[in-house]
């Protein structure tokens, strides 16, 4: 009669024990009723000390009972903390938080405009073969003039307003010098130059600063001819604008290259039709500013090189070549919609953040 | 250059061509067409007739005429002076716009009603006349009713072209016709005028060329019976063409020299005998081309006195120089109102000479212009003739010879070099040698290689390259199949390119941004920098502020920092990379010619790649715990910028230059290599930039000797313990000139050989519960091992020396 006692002792603990667990409103208040009920001193546990006063046929069975009452709520505990664990989330779920509020820290900085725009080209020129390579910017007058076909007291001079340093120095006005000096370092053709950098010119306005960014390319290879050069400048423009882009070449005039041609591309603005969409962007007449209702614009000047400027760096006499150049602000404004050449060099923040 | 579709009228009819088309044929053909303007009189401005003037009732300087239009008889209300009946009028009527939008309605002038209004010169747009109404030339007056413009052929268009300097022969309207003659395929007319050449009778002057080398012909042309003032009519039509294409109207003698000029290409000049004469007195006029005795004086038209230089050829009476050969005029001889017997020169002078001269006195003219360029040597006899048609001559008088014209050298090439450089399209030999003819170049082709004679005009064609660009230009690029040159080696990424990207990457994401200004600086800037005159100074710079190459890039930012603060006053970070130069003692200057090849290795100045990077903000009220904490943020950046690289110093206590703080900067040194500077800007350099109230934490890095230094860099994978570390905090009490740097030294030191892996400085604390003067240094200890998991025992023993030898040696106090 012991057993039945115990067990039903053993049945009403249990039940007590879960009806408190369920009732349980934390996991601090379910980890001291699993120690309450389990632990070594638990009220379950504690029904068992009764053990001794059993025979040993019963004391198994009230063993068993224990077992299957501890699993029970064990169970309970079980349950009740994914219960809490529930409820935990959703309540945590409900915090509404205001994503509108301000970002915190550091921004990140920028690159110049005109160093994106130059690496821009310079990337293009890259996937087209060109080694990128660099020069002095003060020049001795045979790397910037004489080598180049500029002879003394020629016209040509005229055509760029030259900073002296002295009579024989200059600064470079343009990067043609960094061919000459590649040509001379490298002794023979083939020669696939991208060359870079400042260069500095006597004028100052809108459109023209003392110091700028030119690059140009030069490749120097026997049988070059002149549809290697209209191919590449082609597809360096369009790779470097848009594939739509149209290319004209016109004669012009270069000391360093003959036949010369100045390359127009197709107006950013109208996409070459002479009105632009935006009639903001067009001028009184109803013609698209940027190209004055042309639909062209000059972009780049290029030709194949003169034979005095191998002559100069005693390249073979069959030998030809083709170069072309490009101002990187140029460049800058067409992409940027920016008319005065000064907002890059006065690196105003408002200006800078924009690109 | 501008061209007047009217004066090319003359020399080829391009009537049924419309302008855009000539623009187009001539732009694409080299000859860039940069504008054109339309001068189009409004036909509502007609010829009529002046038939009764009588005064306004009500205002004393008006008068009411009745104008006769032929059908019509109009009243008009006018105020000019110079009216009077039977006057033959311009009559602008009612809607009819004048230049400047002006646009005639009927009016009422003082209760007097005026049907339009009778024209100045200028509000007609023809010249700066404005000194009474328009009177036209009895010549007209079958054609009352007529519209101006058609009657007196005002109408015309300006070409604006951009010659390119190798094209002097298209300098000239003759010399466009020609180029549209070959463009258009279509011949040029003949002008037929004929000029009688007469003996020299009344008292020639002697002649004599003594510089033949660059004088090749000199003649003095005189018109009998030329008397400018007879020629006013004829003379108000030509200075109406040469204010158009751009030329002032003068004396009409000089407009005969500026119609020749713009004709045909020819310069000529104009000397008033009588002048020549009397400077001569009795001894009769006798005139040389020679060279200028150094010091000699003249005192040209633009009234500038030049003192000429032995190299100077002049044209000189006995008196002295009358003329700075192909350049400009002395003004003692100079012809002008009074004028009634000319000498005009026609004559050849060297290229080079007259462009010495012109830029050794920046003397500028129309005439050096063309010289220095090229001007054809056989153009005499038209110029001749296109002055006496412009003095309506057909007699001259001439004196002196064409000197001996260098034949220039003839030129072949094969057939097949031209099918080589246009792309291997086969050509037709036929087309080539009738286009270089159209030019004016003499060319046959004789078993498929051309013989070719470059013409007097055209100096550029000098080899045979140079007829194979005609024949590309004349053709145009568009025949020319574009395809992609064979590839090339991939190309290489310089330790140069990886290094600024590295640099533009650790500062950009701290949030630098890149700045690009000018390579100039001023002296006053350059005094910031340091005190020696090394520097590269600009012969002829745009202004003050960009006399010199800068020698730090510091100078800009803070000069941009300037302006910025002027606006925002927060903080700004910012950097720049570029070059700096010094001078380079000019002994060691080497020769280009035998350079032979070094890359930069014969550069003219010191030029070295620079990083810059700037961080300013407002002082505040504590500004050295500002420029604490700047240093700190700043130091961070430098750090990542040498990530590679454990072993970076910063040494304290020597000589920046004077643009860095001697107290709170350091340099940066790297296995015995100094790379560059750390710190605060100068105060002083800030305050020159009005930047008082900021503090500036800098720094300079050289990129060349930080690319050498990091292409030597092989990283390797280095093995991390399994096991976790120990660590200890310590807190110690330091002077304030203590150096964190030696408490690392110390600690080091204590545990070499130790399992002591890093010690990071964690907090510095000067404040209340600390002695005035005194830091406190909390640092973390880290042990490692990648043996096992270290035990207390293993690290306390360290600690604790490391803190006994703390105290020993800088007297270090345990917090």
């Amino acid at each position: 009669m012991v057993l039945q006692a115990l067990i039903e002792e053993l049945g009403a603990e249990e039940s007590n024990l879960i009806k408190t667990i369920e009732a349980a409103l934390s996991s601090e208040e379910l980890e001291s009723l699993r120690v309450k009920a389990i632990g070594k001193k638990g009220s379950l546990t504690k029904v068992l000390r009764g053990m001794g006063k059993l025979s040993p046929d019963d004391r198994p069975k009230l063993g068993a009972a224990a077992n299957q009452a501890r699993d029970r709520v064990n169970n309970a505990l079980e349950h009740a903390k994914k219960r809490l664990e529930n409820a935990a989330l959703e309540a945590e779920l409900k915090i509404q938080l205001d994503l509108s509020e301000p970002s915190a820290g550091l921004s990140l900085g920028s690159s110049h405009p005109i160093m994106q725009v130059q690496e821009e080209i310079l990337s293009v020129m890259d996937r087209l073969g060109f080694q990128r390579a660099e020069g002095p910017e003060i020049e001795h007058d045979f790397y910037n003039f004489e080598a180049l076909n500029f002879p003394h007291n020629h016209p040509a001079r005229d055509m760029q307003d030259t900073f002296f340093v002295d009579e024989n120095v200059v600064l470079r006005t343009h990067t043609s010098p960094i061919q000459i000096r590649q040509m001379l370092a490298q002794g023979e053709p083939p020669m696939h130059i991208s060359g870079y950098g400042r260069v500095y010119r006597h004028d100052q306005d809108a459109t023209h600063s003392p110091m700028f960014h030119q690059i140009e390319g030069l490749w120097v290879d026997h049988g070059v001819h002149l549809g290697h050069l209209k191919g590449t400048i082609t597809a360096f423009l369009e790779t470097l604008f848009t594939p739509e882009t149209g290319v004209r070449f016109r004669p012009s005039y270069f000391p360093f290259t003959e036949p010369s041609a100045e390359v127009d591309m197709s107006c950013v603005m109208c996409g070459g039709s002479g009105v632009a969409h935006d009639p903001a962007a067009n001028n009184e007449h109803g013609k698209c500013k940027m190209c004055k209702g042309t639909g062209w614009i000059e972009i780049l000047g290029a030709g194949m090189v003169d034979p005095n400027v191998f002559g100069a760096v005693n390249f073979p006499k069959d030998i030809r070549g083709f170069a072309f150049g490009i101002g990187v602000e140029r460049v800058a404004m067409l992409k940027y919609g920016i008319s005065d050449i000064r907002m890059f060099y006065e690196n105003d923040h408002r200006f800078l953040s924009q690109f | 250059m501008l061209i007047s579709r009217k004066l090319l009228n003359q020399w080829i009819d391009v009537s049924k061509h419309s302008i855009e088309t000539i623009s187009d044929k001539l732009s694409l053909a080299g000859l860039e067409v940069e504008g054109t303007e339309t001068f189009a009189l409004d036909a509502r401005v007609v010829l009529a007739r002046v038939l009764h003037v009588e005064k306004h009732p009500d205002a004393k300087k008006l008068s009411v005429l009745q104008v006769s239009t032929g059908e019509n008889t109009e009243q008009i209300v006018c105020g000019a002076a110079n009216v009077f009946e039977g006057a033959l009028v311009a009559l602008a009527q009612p809607g009819a716009v004048l230049p400047g939008e002006m646009t005639i309605a009927h009016a009422e002038i003082r209760g007097v009603k005026s049907a339009g209004m009778l024209a100045s010169e200028k509000e007609l747009g023809l010249s700066e006349n404005h000194e009474g109404i328009m009177i036209v030339a009895e010549e007209h007056s079958g054609r009352l009713g007529q519209s101006i413009a058609t009657l007196l052929s005002l109408n015309d268009t300006i070409l604006e072209i951009g010659v390119t300097p190798d094209r002097s022969d298209a300098l000239s309207h003759f010399g466009i016709a020609r180029e549209l003659s070959a463009l258009l395929e279509q011949d040029m007319l003949q002008d037929g005028y004929e000029v009688e050449e007469l003996a020299w009778v009344d008292a020639p002057p002697s002649l004599k060329i003594h510089a033949s080398d660059l004088c090749q012909g000199y003649r003095l042309v005189s018109f009998p019976n030329y008397c400018s003032s007879k020629l006013a009519d004829k003379a108000s039509c030509d200075s109406r063409l040469l204010g158009r294409v751009g030329f002032r109207s003068k004396a009409s003698a000089v407009d005969a020299t500026n119609l020749c000029l713009v004709n045909i290409g020819q310069p000529t000049h104009a000397f008033d005998a009588a002048k020549l004469r009397k400077r001569a007195g009795s001894e009769g006029v006798s005139i040389e081309v020679r060279c200028a005795q150094e010091g000699e004086k003249i005192k040209t038209l633009d009234e500038v006195e030049v003192v000429l230089s032995s190299e100077d050829l002049v044209i000189a009476d006995r008196k002295g120089p009358i003329a700075i050969a192909g350049v400009m005029g002395g003004l003692e001889t100079a012809v002008d109102e009074n004028t009634t017997e000319v000498w005009f020169e026609v004559a050849h002078f060297a290229a080079d000479s007259v462009r010495a001269s012109s830029r050794r006195h920046g003397i500028h003219s129309e005439s050096s212009y063309r010289y220095e360029r090229g001007v054809d040597p056989l153009l005499h006899e038209r110029a001749i003739r296109e002055l006496a048609k412009a003095c309506n001559a057909s007699q001259a008088h001439i004196l002196g010879e064409q000197g001996l014209i260098e034949e220039a050298v003839s030129l072949n090439f094969m057939h097949s070099e031209l099918e080589a450089l246009v792309g291997g399209t086969s050509l037709d030999s036929i087309r080539v040698v009738k286009r270089l003819q159209n030019l004016g170049i003499k060319t046959r082709c004789e078993k498929g290689e051309y013989h070719i004679d470059p013409p007097t005009h055209r100096p550029d064609l000098t080899r045979s390259v140079d007829v194979m660009a005609e024949w590309v230009r004349t053709e145009g690029f568009d025949s020319i199949v574009g395809v992609k040159p064979r590839p090339a080696k991939p190309p290489r990424l310089g330790s140069r390119r990886t290094t600024r990207k590295h640099l533009a990457k650790v500062t950009q994401a701290r949030g630098f941004r890149e700045h690009v200004n000018l390579a100039f600086m001023s002296h006053a800037e350059a005094e910031l920098v340091a005190s020696s005159d090394e520097y590269v100074c600009i012969a002829n710079p745009l202004g003050v502020e960009t006399a010199l190459m800068r020698s730090s890039l510091q100078l800009g930012l803070l000069k941009n920092a300037a302006a910025q603060m002027a606006h925002s006053g927060h903080t700004l970070r910012c950097y720049e990379m570029g070059t700096i130069f010094t001078s380079k003692h000019s002994e060691n200057s080497p020769n280009p010619r035998q350079a032979g090849s070094a890359l930069g290795a014969d550069s003219y100045a010191k030029e070295h790649e620079i990083f810059s990077a700037l961080e300013i903000s407002p002082s505040g009220k504590d500004k050295l715990e500002t420029i604490r904490g700047a240093l700190a943020k700043v130091k961070l950046v430098v750090e990542e910028v040498f990530d590679f690289e454990t072993s970076l110093l910063f040494e304290q206590n020597q000589d920046f230059g004077r643009l860095w703080h001697p107290s709170q900067s350091a340099s940066l040194v790297c296995e015995g290599h100094k790379l560059g500077v750390f710190g605060v800007i100068h105060p002083r350099v800030l305050a020159f930039y009005g930047l008082e109230k900021y503090s500036a934490v800098a720094f300079d890095i050289d990129v060349e000797k930080l690319a050498e230094l990091r292409s030597q860099i092989r990283r390797t994978y280095k093995a991390f313990s399994k096991f976790p570390g120990v660590t200890r905090d310590i807190s110690v009490g330091v002077p304030e000139s203590t150096r964190v740097s030696a408490l690392r030294e110390i600690l080091r030191e204590a545990g070499q050989g130790s399992a002591l892996e890093s010690i990071d400085v964690f907090d510095i604390y000067r404040g209340d519960t600390i002695e005035a003067g005194q830091k406190a240094v909390a640092m973390r200890l880290t042990f490692q091992s990648h043996a096992g998991t270290l035990k207390d025992e293993d690290v306390d023993p360290i600690v604790a020396s490391a803190l006994a030898l703390l105290e020993s040696k800088l007297g270090a106090t345990q917090r």
